[in-house]
């Protein structure tokens, strides 16, 4: 104990590093042996940093922080380093130069479809002017109401008669036939083309109407057949492949 | 903490000075000092736990 009491005052002094010469000898031979004792200067060694804390510090001159970040202004910036140049920097370049090509090329190929569309307009107006005056053409060929009249020789009776328009290279054939008897059920006219070369061939079944009137309008015809005659004969309502006898009206071209 | 155990305290910690160092700047007797640091640590030590 009374040892302990000997250097508890040392043990402060050592724990602060000031304890010198022959007294911090002997203590040091004494912490060897004395456990205690070297738990007193562990605790005092915390004491003291604790004490450390407790200190505020030096305060900087008020001046200093607007000195430090002048410093900092004058400082020079340090430009950026020109980064390192791939191929790969440049595909947006390229994707943006084709796009740009692209573009011009849609402008391009869209007015020319306008101006198509625009030469289109006025053909299809064309177009549609001239179906209307064909159509008119043939609903008056055709039409029921329509007054039909054959002219002859004054003094003459009215005599049964055919005309037919044949257009060889559009196989196309208008028949309208007038004063026509009529003919009992189950049997019709049929118009026969007669060709230059070979048998008669079929040109459409007819029946009169009331007033003795037909119209045979493009019959299906075989293509480009040159026409020597045309000619009518009475075969049953669905027709036949072959003229039956006798031919009752028969015409040459001119 | 009275004003001589901070005196004897802060010249030996924050100055480095040794006890006999102490002892002549003050006048004081070395024994004198050494008490005055121990005290002084026990009493900051008693300071911190509080």
């Amino acid at each position: 104990m009374s040892v302990h009491e000997q250097f508890a005052e040392d043990l402060a002094l050592h724990a602060l590093g000031v304890l010198q010469g022959a007294e911090r000898i002997a203590l040091e031979k004494h912490l060897e042996e004395c456990a205690s004792c070297r738990r007193e200067v562990e605790q005092l060694r915390g004491d003291i940093a604790l004490m450390a804390l407790s200190t505020a510090g030096p305060t900087p001159p008020r001046r200093a922080r607007q000195r430090l970040l002048e410093a900092v202004a004058r400082e020079p910036r340090r430009t950026a380093a020109p980064a390192q140049r791939g191929w790969w920097t440049f595909v947006p370049w390229i994707a943006a130069a084709a796009m740009a090509v692209g573009l011009i090329a849609l402008w391009l190929q869209n007015s020319d479809l306008q101006r198509r569309i625009a030469g289109l307009q006025d053909q299809s107006a064309q177009q549609l002017a001239e179906l209307q005056r064909a159509r008119e053409v043939v609903s008056t060929l055709t039409a029921t109401e329509a007054m039909r009249v054959t002219l002859v020789a004054a003094k003459t009776p009215p005599q049964p008669q055919g005309k037919a328009i044949y257009v060889r290279d559009r196989s196309s054939l208008i028949f309208l036939a007038s004063n026509f008897q009529p003919l009992p059920p189950q049997k019709a006219y049929e118009l026969w083309l007669i060709p230059t070369n070979g048998a008669p061939i079929p040109a459409g079944v007819f029946k009169p109407d009331a007033h003795g009137s037909a119209t045979v309008i493009n019959p299906p015809l075989p293509k480009g057949v040159e026409a020597k005659a045309f000619a009518i004969t009475v075969e049953p309502e669905s027709g036949s492949s072959a003229p039956t006898m006798p031919i009752l009206m028969i015409g040459a071209g001119e | 903490m009275p004003a001589a155990q901070r005196q004897a305290l802060e010249m030996a910690y924050f100055e480095g000075l040794s006890h006999s160092e102490i002892s002549a700047k003050t006048g004081e007797p070395l024994g004198t000092i050494k008490t005055r640091i121990r005290a002084g640590l026990l009493a900051l030590r008693k300071a911190f736990a509080a």
